[in-house]
């Protein structure tokens, strides 16, 4: 019986499960972010705070609701939930990240600085993202 | 040696037919949650028109020294990358020249991007920057005339943590 080459053929084998294996963990990851609705949330709370971001001015104090992006952050496991919402003074962003994964980010036009913090149960039992903008 | 390399081009051929197959399902997998949730939050629209606004405001609240390339943007506190990256802004200034010559000056003060003409396709495709214009007078009758038009190609990015 002939086996020369075996081997060969085995290598590619190989490369294809690898590949496989590859896609089947990127969109198993993907699926996940996209089930828990996180990433529609994200999209949906960074463009409403930019908007009020861009709306303020230096020495507001913003009180926003955030009551069912820190809910689906419980439910996607995130650990902080102070984390869940980030500001980039470098790249003038608000980023949001309700999973654990990547973040979804949008850039804000007023050249201010923002300090922030969430006060869980401030309002009636609702979690309130407290925005302090600076110069 | 002596190696055994019978049929194995067609084998290797075979990673394309593999490749695009895998494209196929992600693609339709993309494609399927698209249908089902639907349209990003779109707020280029009311971006735009909040933004044309504060122009008008600070144009009209504040003396910009139009010759100075950062006065705009230091006056207004606008940030200058993040409008050069996502925004069409276009501040256009009339004024008359009453004195020694009369005559009309016309300039565009503001010029950020320079496909203006897509804000004239709005809403015959929604990919285009959504656009808000608006004109004023600064100073009363024969004062300074503006026009300024705003358009947002504003999208949320998704970034590696």
């Amino acid at each position: 019986m002939n086996r020369k080459g075996v081997g060969g053929i085995m290598a590619d084998q190989v490369i294809y499960l690898l590949l496989l294996a590859v896609f089947v963990a990127l969109m198993w990851g993907f699926l996940r972010q996209q089930q828990s609705g996180a990433v529609v949330w994200e999209d949906y709370y960074v463009k409403e705070i930019a908007q009020a971001v861009n709306a303020a001015e230096p020495g507001d104090v913003l009180r926003l609701d955030v009551h069912t992006a820190t809910e689906v952050a419980q439910k996607n496991h995130v650990p902080d939930l102070q984390q869940i919402f980030f500001f980039d003074q470098e790249t003038q962003e608000v980023c949001g990240q309700f999973s654990l994964g990547d973040r979804t980010c949008f850039a804000y036009v007023n050249d201010v600085k923002v300090a922030w913090r969430i006060d869980l149960g401030a309002r009636s039992g609702k979690n309130v993202l407290v925005l302090e903008v600076g110069v | 040696m002596i190696l055994n390399r019978r049929a194995e081009t067609g084998n290797q051929v075979m990673v394309f037919s593999f490749l695009f197959f895998l494209v196929i399902i992600a693609g339709s997998i993309a494609l399927g949650l698209g249908l089902f949730f639907g349209e990003p939050y779109d707020v280029r629209q009311s971006e735009a028109q909040v933004l044309a606004l504060q122009i008008k405001d600070c144009v009209l609240d504040h003396e910009v020294d139009w010759s100075r390339d950062d006065a705009f943007f230091t006056t207004c506190r606008f940030d200058r990358a993040v409008l050069e990256e996502d925004f069409l802004v276009k501040v256009h200034r009339e004024f008359v020249i009453v004195g020694g010559t009369l005559g009309k000056v016309e300039e565009d003060v503001v010029r950020i991007g320079s496909n203006f003409e897509s804000c004239d396709f709005v809403g015959k495709n929604e990919h285009f920057a959504q656009c808000a214009q608006t004109s004023f007078v600064k100073g009363g009758s024969g004062g300074e005339e503006f026009e300024v038009l705003v358009g947002s190609l504003h999208q949320a990015r998704r970034k590696r943590v």
